[in-house]
């Protein structure tokens, strides 16, 4: 059985106007999504370094081997931007950025970054592909930007449930939720081992291996 | 002390329709029929929260909660992103009479569908740090919004798209909808008073025009539609604004709904009833 967790923002202590559905959101995919629910925290309780790799970046304080890193399943719900996804309280910088992270060489497979425009394809390889899958196998999130809705964690943790793969959940899930000005996206990649073409959650189908040395980067966008 | 807020271009009518759901569950003759007209062969099973059907080139599901379905292609265990893509995609005239051919036999009484938009959905494959991506065409989405009596409905629970191959093919398409009927009207906002109620809500309490400035981009009126996995009784008027809320700290995207009728004037479908709660989504 897969492990998760959930970080949400709703106050931005004036870094950022405040959010209103993201806890909701997140809490939604952490009650709903089968397995073993590791941490959810929200507010002042998210901090960026959970998230982060510890010694990359400036400070470098990263604690995802504790956190984000050290679950099979992770999903942030908040404000995001190009190049980082924001959160409320400066422990760090209140910023994870793309130079900061690196995902997957600890424990994570799914990451979904529920946040406006963090996947935008200008530039997407370079900021969240090479630099940060190291065993990472799907990021999930958005080419633009996003309604702050409180449905698509829970909607997408049911897709997944019902034995859909990881990203034909997350575009049913997004397009379930959003306007179809919206544009879903997701990055995923493949290793030597197989294609995470068809991964599913833990006990709902097949995972391939850990692509912990990607040869293949795949970026697809499409309308909600 | 509110943030100023400034919406330019947002068309507002005098007042909206009250509209109200009229749900009843999928009976088994409608999936029956349903499954022919989509993938003849399918039987769809009644289940939880989607009744699903299978053949072996397709997967349909239809929302238990609304009158809503997808049909997708199934893809073969070896299969990926790449199969079928190509340097092109079809037509955009081609694809929006495809798609209005293909959605003919699912159209809902009482609402008219327009054509929203024509998106390419794409790949892009990366090889190595250095190399550049190569980019390509899986489909070409045609995109439709419903409106009734010239009220658009807004949100993802009102809307259809039919994802087209270059040869015209239909790789997948959803519909979702919900029937409804008019009991009544609601006096509208005026724009200034959506941009006053939106610069005044909650989540703006933490700025102050001297440490934030707020664009929007666009901005849309018409009836709320939920997403098509929630049952819905009262469709709520709203505006959904997207744009840009910038600080010292960062400049950061938004889309968000703001009540279009007066909050405290709208929630009961009849005298004495008890009162629905707006939509979650509503931030004013």
């Amino acid at each position: 059985m897969g492990t998760l967790g959930v970080e949400w923002v709703r106050k931005y202590n004036g870094l950022a106007g405040d959010l209103t559905n993201t806890q909701a959101q997140a809490e939604g995919f952490y009650n709903t999504l089968s397995g073993v629910r590791s941490f959810n925290w929200g507010d002042d309780l998210a901090w960026d370094q959970d998230f982060e790799q510890l010694g990359s970046g400036t400070p470098s304080s990263g604690t995802d081997t504790t956190w984000a890193d050290n679950v099979d399943a992770v999903f942030f719900s908040g404000h995001g931007s190009q190049g980082a996804f924001h959160f409320g309280r400066r422990i760090d910088d209140a910023a994870a950025k793309n130079t900061e992270v690196v995902l997957g060489d600890w424990d994570l497979e799914f990451a979904a970054l529920d946040a406006c425009l963090v996947l935008e394809e200008s530039g997407v390889f370079g900021r969240w592909g090479w630099p940060v899958f190291k065993g990472l196998h799907v990021l999930c999130g958005f080419h633009t930007v996003t309604g702050d809705e409180p449905h698509r964690g829970r909607i997408f943790a049911q897709y997944l449930n019902a034995g859909r793969t990881v990203r034909e959940a997350w575009i049913r899930a997004a397009q379930d939720t959003e306007g179809s000005g919206t544009q879903w996206a997701y990055l995923r990649a493949d290793g030597a081992g197989g294609s995470t073409y068809t991964d599913h959650w833990w006990g709902q189908g097949p995972i391939a291996p850990d692509p912990t040395s990607p040869t293949t980067l795949f970026y697809a966008r499409g309308a909600c | 002390m509110p943030l100023t807020v400034t919406i330019s271009d947002l068309r507002l009518p005098d007042a909206f329709p009250v509209l109200r759901g009229t749900y009843w569950p999928w009976r088994p003759a409608e999936l029956e029929r349903l499954a022919g007209q989509l993938a003849p062969g399918a039987v769809i099973e009644e289940g939880g929260l989607w009744h699903v059907g299978r053949t072996d080139r397709h997967l349909i599901e239809v929302y238990a909660a609304s009158r809503s379905f997808r049909i997708a292609e199934v893809d073969d265990e070896d299969e990926d992103e790449l199969q079928r893509a190509g340097d092109a995609g079809l037509d955009r005239d081609k694809a929006v009479d495809r798609a209005l051919e293909y959605l003919a036999l699912f159209r809902p009484d009482g609402a008219d569908l327009t054509v929203v938009d024509v998106v390419d959905s794409t790949v892009s494959v990366s090889g190595s740090p250095d190399q550049e991506p190569r980019r390509l065409v899986v489909s070409t989405d045609v995109c439709l919004g419903f409106s009734r009596k010239e009220v658009a409905f807004v949100g993802p629970g009102a809307k259809a798209q039919v994802s087209l191959r270059a040869d015209g093919e239909v790789r997948s398409a959803y519909l979702m909808w919900r029937d409804v009927e008019e009991i009544g009207t609601v006096t509208a906002r005026s724009a200034d008073e959506v941009a006053a109620a939106f610069g005044s809500m909650p989540g703006f309490a933490g700025l102050t025009d001297d440490t934030a400035r707020v664009e929007v981009t666009s901005a849309v009126a018409g009836v709320y539609a939920l997403p098509p996995t929630e049952p819905q009784q009262l469709f709520h008027p709203a505006v959904e604004l997207r744009g840009t809320v910038t600080t010292e700290h960062a400049s950061l995207g938004f889309c968000t709904w703001v009540s279009a009728v007066d909050p405290a004037r709208f929630g009961r479908s009849r005298p004495g009833e008890r009162r629905t709660p707006p939509p979650e989504v509503l931030v004013a």
